[in-house]
C-alpha cells in the first residue's frame, strides 16, 4: 500500500510542477466547450424560458450542460499520451522488472489526477452553486450521490479506453489520431453536445446498446433525477468497463510479444 | 523578389515531399489521419442537423446557412490541419530539446522553416469533402457567380488569419517548459470560432472580434458570400491580418532573443 501512496504523490508533484500546463490542459477545454454550448443553446432557444425543445426548457437545458460540465471535469482522462511514449522509447522495460507493474503505475496515475479533477469540480460547482442557484434548486442529495458515483465509474471507463488505445502503440507509430476519434465520437453521441433525447429515435435506440449514453447522458440525468434505476445503470457502466479490460488485457499480452525494448 | 519567391517554394516543394515520403512510411497512421478528419466532418454536419430538427433557425441562420457556414469552417480548418498544425505540436518540443537551432542557421526565414516545415499528408487528400459541402450548401443559396468567384480567395484569407493569430499564440511556448497547454489553448478558440458570432453575449463578441479576432475568421467571409452590402466585417478582417502580420514578426524577433537554446 506504502508504494501506491508513494508513487501517488510522486504524480501529484509531477502534474503540478507545469501548473499553467495542467490547467490549460484539464479545466480550459471543459470551461470553453461548456461556454460555448451555453452560448449555442441560448441562442437556439432565442434568451426565452418559455420555449421548449422535446422535453427541455432553457432552464433545462443550461442545467443539463452546468451536470455536464461537471462530469467531464471529473471522469476526463489524458493517460495515453505517456503510456503511448512508454513503449515508444522503450521505457516500458523498466516496469517490467519492477515490483510495481506499468498497469499499477497507470492506476495510481488515474487516482492521483481523479482526486485532483474531484477538487476541481467540486470548487466549480461551489462557484456555480452560488452563481447560478436558480438551475440546482430541485437537485436532491440521493441523486446527487448516485451521479456521482456513476461518473467515478465512467472516468473508469475513460481511464481503461485511454490505456487501451496507449497500448496500441505496440502496433503503431502514433496513437493520438485514434485518441481524438475516440473523443469525438464519444463528445457527439453520449450527449454532450445534444441531449440524447433530441437525437432521431432510431438513433437513440441504437445507441441504446452502446457504452456511450453512459459516458455522459445518464449520469447528467441521474443527477437531475430523471435518470431511471441505478443499479442498471451502474451494471451496464461495470460491464462495458469488464469488456473494455478484458480487450487491454488480450492487447497487453500480444503487444508485449511485439515489444522490442527500444534503446535497450 | 521573383527569385525570392521561387526559392521558397522551391524549398516548400522539398518540405512536402520529404513528409508526404515519411507519411508513406507509416501507411496505417496516413489512413488512420483520413478517418479523424471524416469522422469530425460527419460529427459537426450532425450536430447541426439534429439541432435543425428541433428549430427553424438559429439566430437569422437557417439550416443551409449554417451548413455552409460549417463547410466553410471545415475547408479553412482542412488547410490549418494540412499545413499548420503539427508544426505547432513540434514547436515546443524543437525549444525544449533546443533543436530549434537547426532551423535558425538554415538560409531561410526563421519564421519560414520553423512553421511551415511540416505538412500533415494524410490531412490534405481530404479537400474534397470540406468543398464539396460548400458547393452544395453554397447552390442551395442561389450564390451568384461573383460569389463562386471570391469563394477561394476568402477561404484563403480565413486561413491566413487563422495562421497568424494560432503561431502569435503558439509564440509564447518560448516562455513556458511544457507547450502541450498552449497548443491546448489554440484549439479552445478554434472551438469558440467555429459557431456564429451571434451566438455570443455582445461583451464577448466585441472581445473576440476586435482584441483576439477569432469570430472573423469564419464570420466574415460567410456573412459578405450571404449579402455583399454586409462587407464591413471583410474589411476588418483584412486589418486584422495585416496587423497580424506586423505583430507575429515583433513578436518572433522577441521570441528568438528569449530563446535559451537547450542543446548548445
Amino acid at each position: 500500500m506504502l508504494k501506491w501512496w508513494q508513487t501517488i504523490k510522486v504524480h501529484w508533484s509531477n502534474m503540478l510542477v507545469y501548473r499553467v500546463n495542467f490547467l490549460l490542459m484539464v479545466i480550459g477545454p471543459v470551461l470553453v466547450f461548456f461556454f460555448v454550448k451555453i452560448s449555442l443553446w441560448y441562442s437556439i432557444f432565442q434568451g426565452n424560458m418559455q420555449t421548449m425543445i422535446g422535453n427541455y426548457s432553457l432552464s433545462d437545458m443550461l442545467t443539463y450542460h452546468l451536470w455536464t460540465m461537471i462530469v467531464m471535469l471529473i471522469s476526463r482522462s489524458y493517460n495515453f499520451g505517456k503510456l503511448s511514449e512508454d513503449i515508444r522509447l522503450g521505457r516500458v522495460s523498466t516496469y517490467l522488472i519492477y515490483p510495481f507493474s506499468l498497469w499499477e503505475f497507470q492506476v495510481t496515475n488515474f487516482l492521483s489526477r481523479l482526486v485532483i479533477q474531484l477538487f476541481i469540480a467540486l470548487f466549480c460547482l461551489l462557484i456555480l452553486v452560488t452563481t447560478f442557484s436558480q438551475y440546482f434548486h430541485d437537485i436532491i442529495a440521493i441523486n446527487f450521490l448516485k451521479g456521482l458515483m456513476l461518473t467515478i465509474f465512467v472516468g473508469i471507463f475513460w481511464f481503461s479506453l485511454q490505456y487501451l488505445i496507449g497500448l496500441l502503440t505496440f502496433w503503431l507509430e502514433e496513437t493520438w489520431v485514434l485518441a481524438v476519434i475516440a473523443e469525438t465520437v464519444i463528445q457527439l453521441l453520449s450527449g454532450n453536445i445534444i441531449p440524447l433525447d433530441l437525437f432521431p429515435q432510431w438513433a437513440a435506440r441504437i445507441l441504446e446498446y452502446t457504452p456511450f449514453p453512459y459516458v455522459t447522458f445518464v449520469p447528467v440525468k441521474m443527477i437531475m433525477g430523471a435518470g431511471g434505476d441505478f443499479l442498471p445503470a451502474l451494471a451496464n457502466l461495470v460491464f462495458w468497463i469488464i469488456i473494455l479490460n478484458f480487450i487491454v488485457l488480450l492487447v497487453w499480452r500480444k503487444g508485449l510479444k511485439l515489444y522490442t525494448g527500444a534503446g535497450m | 523578389m521573383i527569385p525570392r519567391i521561387k526559392y521558397y517554394l522551391l524549398l516548400y516543394r522539398e518540405f512536402v515531399k520529404t513528409c508526404f515520403i515519411e507519411a508513406m512510411s507509416f501507411r496505417l497512421h496516413f489512413i488512420l489521419l483520413i478517418v479523424m478528419d471524416l469522422v469530425f466532418y460527419a460529427s459537426v454536419f450532425a450536430s447541426v442537423d439534429i439541432i435543425y430538427q428541433h428549430v427553424e433557425t438559429i439566430g437569422a441562420w437557417n439550416r443551409e446557412q449554417l451548413m455552409f457556414f460549417m463547410s466553410f469552417m471545415l475547408a479553412v480548418n482542412h488547410l490549418q490541419m494540412s499545413f499548420l498544425a503539427d508544426n505547432y505540436w513540434e514547436l515546443s518540443l524543437l525549444i525544449r530539446q533546443g533543436n530549434l537551432d537547426y532551423l535558425l542557421v538554415k538560409p531561410a526565414s526563421s519564421l519560414f522553416s520553423t512553421f511551415l516545415r511540416r505538412v500533415s499528408a494524410g490531412s490534405t487528400t481530404l479537400f474534397i469533402v470540406p468543398w464539396s459541402c460548400m458547393i452544395y450548401f453554397g447552390s442551395r443559396l442561389s450564390f451568384p457567380w461573383i460569389a463562386w468567384v471570391i469563394l477561394p480567395f476568402l477561404v484563403i484569407l480565413a486561413f491566413i488569419l487563422t495562421g497568424l493569430i494560432e503561431t502569435i499564440i503558439c509564440c509564447s511556448m518560448f516562455w513556458m517548459l511544457e507547450g502541450v497547454g498552449i497548443n491546448f489553448l489554440r484549439m479552445q478558440l478554434q472551438q469558440v470560432a467555429r459557431w456564429p458570432d451571434f451566438i455570443y453575449a455582445s461583451f464577448i463578441r466585441k472581445i473576440l472580434t476586435f482584441i483576439i479576432p477569432v469570430l472573423l475568421i469564419y464570420n466574415a467571409p460567410s456573412r459578405f458570400l450571404f449579402d455583399f452590402s454586409d462587407w464591413l466585417a471583410l474589411v476588418g478582417m483584412i486589418m486584422a491580418i495585416a496587423a497580424g502580420w506586423v505583430i507575429l514578426h515583433f513578436l518572433w524577433r522577441v521570441c528568438l532573443n528569449s530563446y535559451e537554446s537547450a542543446s548548445s
